[in-house]
């Protein structure tokens, strides 16, 4: 039985190396590629599609992926170790791949200490522009089967979330004001992406008995707007804010690429919401402590 | 099955320790009752014309009913208080589903969840002297670099024997919800995993003196907890696995110095089914085993300062490394550095309040060419020149900026100054207080130097009489003016608003009555003006001396000019927005 799957395996290894020039090798990669090494698994990041041309007929083969990973000027940051790379069977026609196989983060050695150090600690690569390099490998003998390195450029761009600018977190605004108009600004996607992106400002109200992470994930949002090309937005309340306790709110602004998906962060969950911020409506202020979050004669907190 | 075991032991640790609590509990006779019970409800209907097309969407759920259930019982020094606030409804937009739990065909939320639903609380701490059990939702903020902000549905203690600090906690912060794919109306959410989080504290403490500890806190999603999730576009999170190691240090002197400090790392893992092992990170067992999508960062901050009778100056930093992350504080925007002089005092015969603070934070921090710097420097100054006049002025500035040719820089500086006056006759007193904010906020393109630049005006003359001969009766009334110039678009906003309020206060009916009505009209160029009426009215009744009922109904008219046309149909289109807020609550104790 034995030496049967190993004629088999044999036959067909000689089957693919004796058609090394039927085999094509394309690779994708998305513009810009995920910020997270990690995501690279998601098709969503690109797909290598290897085509094994057998001339009609019903062929399979073992291969491996000899991966380099270069730098802008052509430096050599990691390459994949060949005997532990994983073996992949592949058939006649196209056969694909998420990017994380040919990626091999698990089986790459690591020339560039800095790069690997940023890896480490962040699970991305810096932004900058690199190039990823495949070679397909007989899977068991490890024979170059394609013998140009099939090299893709790309470009990694590790986003940063807007910061909320105004209102200050923690602020209590006059209810007098406020009533008509409040404005909030924050700061832009950095760095700024070639192509334009939606903010999506959402403000919750902060009900009694509720902390305010606590409304801002179960509340529906008081204010839910869309704004693009600026940073600033004014809005018009249009609420009763002149009652005794005063009202708290907590704001965020969700950041949505060109087709409406949210810019990845540090918690997908979260969907590319910025770090939230609080602020008050009082009708009673205390100027003598504005800014600590107490300045509200009212009675609610901060 | 070890750690169904685990589980078992952990549960039994608990009932032992309730026991002992109401062993010890028994010894206290004296029963007492406090804090509050209510519920409360909130209504909220819109029609608009014309009805169709659509150009208003509801900004509120219809039906909002919440019961609050706070009682705090006590025997001596045994303490049972009650944490109950929930609602039957499911609003969720923050936090999964995403505001999908009115989609049509979306299931109906589980007993499980509901429970571990952000909009509900249910919790109970029952305390005897040092000892403390903690069951049900908690919102536990360990320190500011380990947990927080999240709540979770569980179990734990905090014990406080002397000096010692010993505090756990494990709970679920998120329920499993399954991914959902609608046709009509087309939406898809895509689905979020059981997260679990568990925490412990050990330290030493002297009240209002010094604390020393260290915090651990681990955080997984059960990566079993969704069926089916999704692989296109878009797709659900994988399941991730945190843990954060922090030890934390404050102190307080007589001589009013204080200060704390926060150092902490974070494994994380992106997807807890990756391959495994990191050739980059060991594992650190037994909190954490790392795969490919593993990373470990630090964190760091510190503040110092001193405090007299009349002044206080501290300084405060705060850096967090760019794969700095943690599930307790989920939103936290890693990979910045921030540092502040923050001081208050108080000046000329204590007459003069002085509160200011200078700082600079930097985003991207661990990518300098694409750092981001940001100036904020705010002052506030209130007078008090007598017991007629003061005056109150103020200073934001912010200045941020992205490197680089293709960066962008907003710099927004705001004044405001707040005068107000007193003075009396002999059947009244009056009170008149005007503001005034300038606020110019900027917005550079690189690198073709584009410049939006907005200037904005507030104005608001604000009058307060009050009658001596009519002591429950309260009333006021305001002005305000509004202008934002734009340019170069050179287009302005401008909105005028005229308010007035009423309040009149009946002490036989033990009754309060008040009132507001408020009038705006807003020109956005080249549009004309939309006006908008807005009136509300509400009663605060004292039905026994422990039972309230407030009850107030708003009704706001806006009809618009002609900026939502074309199409034509909605020129001067309408809405009308009625809230109606009523709550009944109960005082418990004397």
């Amino acid at each position: 039985m034995n030496k049967l799957l190993f004629n088999l395996v044999l036959i067909n290894f000689l089957v693919i190396y004796t058609a090394s020039a039927q085999l094509a090798v394309t690779v994708n990669i998305s513009y810009p590629a995920p910020a997270y090494l990690s995501d690279w698994n998601n098709s969503r990041a690109g797909l290598i599609t290897v085509i094994l041309n057998s001339a009609g007929q019903q062929e399979t083969g073992l291969v491996k992926f000899r991966t380099e990973l270069q730098n802008s000027s052509g430096g050599l940051i990691a390459f994949s170790n060949n005997s532990t790379a994983r073996t992949y069977t592949i058939r006649s026609g196209a056969n694909t791949f998420t990017l994380d196989k040919a990626l091999q983060l698990e089986n790459l050695r690591f020339e560039n200490g800095v790069i690997a150090h940023k890896i480490q600690t962040t699970g991305k690569l810096p932004s900058d522009t690199y190039t990823l390099c495949i070679q397909l490998l007989d899977g068991a003998n490890e024979a170059v089967l394609t013998r140009v390195p099939v090299c893709r450029q790309f470009t990694q761009i590790n986003y940063q979330l807007p910061f909320l600018l105004t209102p200050n977190d923690k602020a209590w605004l006059d209810a007098n004001i406020a009533q008509s108009v409040i404005t909030f600004r924050w700061s832009s996607l950095v760095p700024m992406s070639k192509e334009p992106v939606i903010y999506r400002l959402q403000v919750f109200e902060v009900l009694d008995n509720q902390l305010p992470v606590q409304a801002l994930r179960s509340n529906q949002p008081i204010l839910e707007t869309d704004v693009r090309g600026t940073t600033q937005y004014f809005w018009r309340p249009q609420l009763s804010f002149k009652d005794t306790n005063g009202h708290v709110f907590i704001w965020t602004v969700q950041t949505l690429d060109a087709k409406g998906m949210p810019v990845s962060s540090a918690d997908e969950n979260n969907q590319g919401r910025s770090e939230p911020r609080v602020f008050g409506v009082c009708n009673k202020l205390n100027r003598e402590k504005t800014g600590t979050g107490e300045d509200c004669e009212t009675g609610r907190k901060l | 099955m070890r750690d169904k075991t685990d589980h078992l032991k952990r549960v039994a640790l608990l009932i032992f320790l309730i026991q002992a609590l109401f062993v010890n509990a028994q010894d206290t006779p004296k029963f007492s009752i406090t804090g509050t019970a209510g519920v409360s409800y909130e209504g909220y209907w819109v029609s608009t014309n014309p009805s169709s097309p659509s150009f208003f969407t509801k900004r509120k759920p219809s039906n909002l009913l919440r019961f609050t259930f706070q009682p705090v019982m006590s025997w001596g020094e045994f303490k049972l208080p009650f944490n109950f606030n929930f609602s039957p409804m499911r609003n969720n937009f923050g936090s999964p589903p995403f505001g999908f739990g009115n989609l049509p065909g979306f299931p109906k939320q589980s007993f499980k969840q509901w429970l571990t639903n952000p909009m509900n609380n249910i919790s109970v701490n029952p305390t005897y002297k040092w000892a403390e059990l903690q069951l049900g939702t908690q919102y536990l903020k360990y320190s500011d670099l380990s947990t927080g902000d999240i709540g979770a549905f569980g179990y734990g203690f905090s014990l406080r024997p002397g000096k010692l600090r010993l505090k756990y906690f494990s709970g679920v912060s998120q329920q499993a919800y399954q991914s959902f794919v609608s046709l009509v109306p087309p939406a898809t959410f895509v689905g979020a995993y059981k997260r679990t989080i568990t925490m412990g504290q050990i330290g030493l403490e002297k009240e209002d003196r010094y604390f020393a500890g260290f915090n651990l806190v681990k955080s997984r999603d059960d990566a079993g907890s969704i069926t089916t999730p999704l692989t296109g576009t878009p797709s659900t999170p994988k399941p991730a696995e945190n843990f954060i190691v922090s030890f934390v240090s404050k102190f307080n002197t007589e001589k009013g110095w204080y200060g704390q400090t926060e150092f902490g790392t974070t494994i994380s893992s992106r997807d807890v089914t990756a391959l495994g092992p990191n050739p980059l990170l060991k594992d650190f067992k037994p909190f954490i085993s790392t795969n490919i999508s593993s990373f470990r960062d630090h964190a760091a901050q510190a503040g110092f300062g001193k405090k007299g009778k009349d002044w206080d100056i501290g300084v405060s930093t705060k850096w967090l490394g760019g794969g700095y992350y943690s599930m307790g504080y989920s939103f936290v925007q890693n990979d910045r550095l921030e540092y502040s002089l923050n001081t208050r005092f108080n000046t000329w015969k204590k007459k003069m309040n002085i509160i200011a603070n200078l700082g600079q934070r930097f985003g991207n921090w661990s990518d300098p060419s694409n750092r981001t710097r940001q100036i904020i420097a705010n002052t506030n100054i209130f007078t008090q020149f007598n017991e007629h006049f003061s005056l109150n002025a103020s200073f934001n500035n912010f200045g941020f900026q992205t490197p680089g040719l293709s960066g962008m820089k907003n710099v927004g500086n705001d004044l405001g100054i707040n005068p107000a006056y007193t003075w009396s006759t002999s059947t009244m007193s009056n009170f008149m207080s005007l503001t005034y904010n300038w606020s110019k906020y900027d917005e550079t393109i690189f690198p073709a130097n584009t410049l939006t630049s907005n200037n904005s005006h507030t104005a608001m003359l604000m009058y307060v009489p009050t009658f001596f001969s009519k002591p429950n009766l309260s009333t006021d009334l305001s002005a305000m003016y509004f202008q934002n110039a734009l340019t170069p678009a050179n287009t302005k906003l401008k909105i005028y608003t005229l308010s007035t309020s009423m309040g009149y206060r009946f002490p036989k009916e033990k009754m309060n009555l008040k009132g507001q009505l408020q009038y705006n009209i807003t020109t956005i160029d080249p549009f004309t003006a939309s006006k908008n009426l807005m009136a509300t009215l509400g009663a605060d009744m004292i039905l026994t001396s422990k039972l309230t009922w407030n009850t107030s109904m708003s009704v706001n008219l806006f009809k618009y000019g002609d900026e939502l046309t074309p199409p034509a149909a909605l020129l001067a289109a309408r809405y009308t927005e009625t809230i109606l807020k009523t709550a009944l609550l109960y005082k418990f104790g004397n």
